[in-house]
């Protein structure tokens, strides 16, 4: 779904290069909250589209990316808790914490977003700000089982979810010559619909816009 | 060209920040201590060191006799979770090894402590703190001597009584098991002696039972003996509260 959206949009920035300027973003992404025990940090990428010229103050556009998350370690010690009936054939009196695992394949996000970034300074090398809106779909693929609970053999789960996030940024921008213009910076993801743990991050970004003159 | 570098450098700076592991997550608990607690208990101590992230949900022992590795479920005690130490009396007996292991549980997981081996020791033998003539009671006044006898047959409570005989009365003291070194608690209560507990019943020309939560000691000596002692043991005989004390071996 996402590489089609990802094509589509590729399309219509070279039907419409004049009006639009596109650029590469390479990221870094450090989860938060309780998904960065769980997953490493990762790589993401992302297109970029601006419309405008280069030295215009405040810069609106919209990007589409992906990221993909591998977990911290092969397994994950899970537990599950059971209260009364019986377990391995024994009555339980009061509640019983039962051990059982989880394997976390891969993690991976698409998203679409409205990115907006204001150039503080009119010099050539000036610090900026901005503030995205970002619509993730989250593919998470695991298995895990509960003693007493779930199967030993495992429960495979693909689960897809959504979130929709604001990212207030602030960074540095450069401009290169007329057609590039070099961006770093660093922002922090806040999820205001869905789950937070899926999408709480930071991201560190570095990029290349290059303008159509 | 330093312009180009500077924004590389600002990249690098805010992407090296610390890598956390699933690890840093999971609280860690120790076993602070085991101490032999009655005749047939041990109470264990478990300490969280780190909290780890997120609440807490339980900590809890589990623990099984030899040297194992016990795994989560095997005799687990279970209790709700604590930043602190926390603590239990589990079920061990004299002269008997166990493998115990702590656990916590938070949002994330679990983790345990490392296994700590743990032989409970022999309680050692204690006579009653008070000055008394062996195989001589004085009860309500009345000082006799006596011979006493331990069986494990027809118990009045229990599983093993001992009997001891005098001029004008009887005295049967029931434990729940064979006594022990140590020091037991009377109760009034027979149908359910606990391991520490003991019913002691006077018999002469009427029926009496010691009042609660006094003090029996018991002596496992090197010849083979058994000496039971104590200091004041009270009673209502019907007109009013009388006492006895005395020390015998059999």
């Amino acid at each position: 779904m996402i590489k089609r959206i990802t094509f589509l949009l590729f399309l219509c920035c070279l039907q419409a290069h004049a009006q639009l300027n596109v650029g590469l973003q390479g990221s870094y992404i450090a989860p938060l909250g309780d998904m960065k025990y769980i997953l490493k940090p990762a790589a993401g990428i992302e297109l970029k589209f601006t419309d405008g010229d280069m030295d215009k103050r405040l810069k609106l556009g919209f990007s589409v990316g992906f990221m993909g998350f591998k977990p911290t370690q092969d397994t994950f010690r899970i537990y599950g808790t059971q209260s009364g009936g019986t377990y391995n054939g024994l009555q339980v009196n009061g509640t019983l914490l039962q051990p059982g695992y989880e394997h976390i394949y891969n993690y991976r996000i698409g998203y679409v977003g409205i990115c907006s970034d204001y150039k503080i300074l009119k010099t050539k090398l000036s610090p900026t700000v901005g503030l995205d809106f970002y619509a993730y779909i989250a593919d998470l693929n695991e298995d895990y089982a509960v003693e007493g609970q779930i199967s030993v053999n495992g429960q495979y789960e693909n689960e897809t979810t959504y979130a929709f996030s604001i990212m207030p940024k602030a960074g540095l921008s450069y401009e290169l010559n007329d057609q590039f213009l070099l961006t770093t910076g660093c922002g922090r993801n806040m999820t205001f619909y869905a789950s937070e743990s899926l999408t709480a991050f930071w991201k560190t970004y570095i990029g290349v816009m290059y303008y159509f003159n | 060209m330093k312009k180009i570098t500077s924004i590389f450098v600002v990249f690098i700076l805010l992407a090296s920040c610390k890598k956390e592991s699933f690890n840093d997550a999971l609280p860690a608990v120790v076993i602070q201590s085991i101490v032999p607690y009655g005749f047939d208990s041990v109470i264990v101590t478990g300490k969280i060191t780190t909290a780890g992230a997120g609440n807490l949900d339980y900590v809890g022992f589990c623990y099984g006799s030899g040297s194992i590795n016990p795994g989560i479920t095997l005799n687990q005690v279970l209790l709700n979770g604590t930043s602190g130490s926390f603590s239990a009396a589990l079920l061990a007996y004299q002269d008997s090894s166990y493998s115990f292991k702590a656990f916590a549980a938070n949002d994330l997981g679990y983790s345990f402590s490392s296994v700590v081996k743990y032989t409970v020791p022999h309680a050692t033998a204690v006579i009653a703190p008070c000055t008394l003539i062996n195989n001589q009671i004085t009860d309500a006044g009345s000082t006799f001597g006596v011979a006493a006898s331990g069986s494990a047959s027809n118990p009045s409570y229990g599983n093993y009584m001992v009997t001891i005989n005098g001029t004008n009365e009887d005295i049967y003291i029931s434990f729940a098991n064979l006594p022990q070194n140590g020091i037991y608690i009377t109760t009034t209560n027979g149908s359910s002696l606990a391991a520490n507990q003991v019913i002691i019943n006077i018999s002469n020309f009427n029926q009496y039972t010691i009042n609660g939560g006094q003090k029996v000691y018991v002596a496992l000596n090197k010849n083979a003996t058994t000496t039971i002692s104590f200091c004041s043991l009270t009673y209502n005989n019907g007109v009013s509260n009388a006492t006895m004390f005395g020390e015998t071996s059999y």
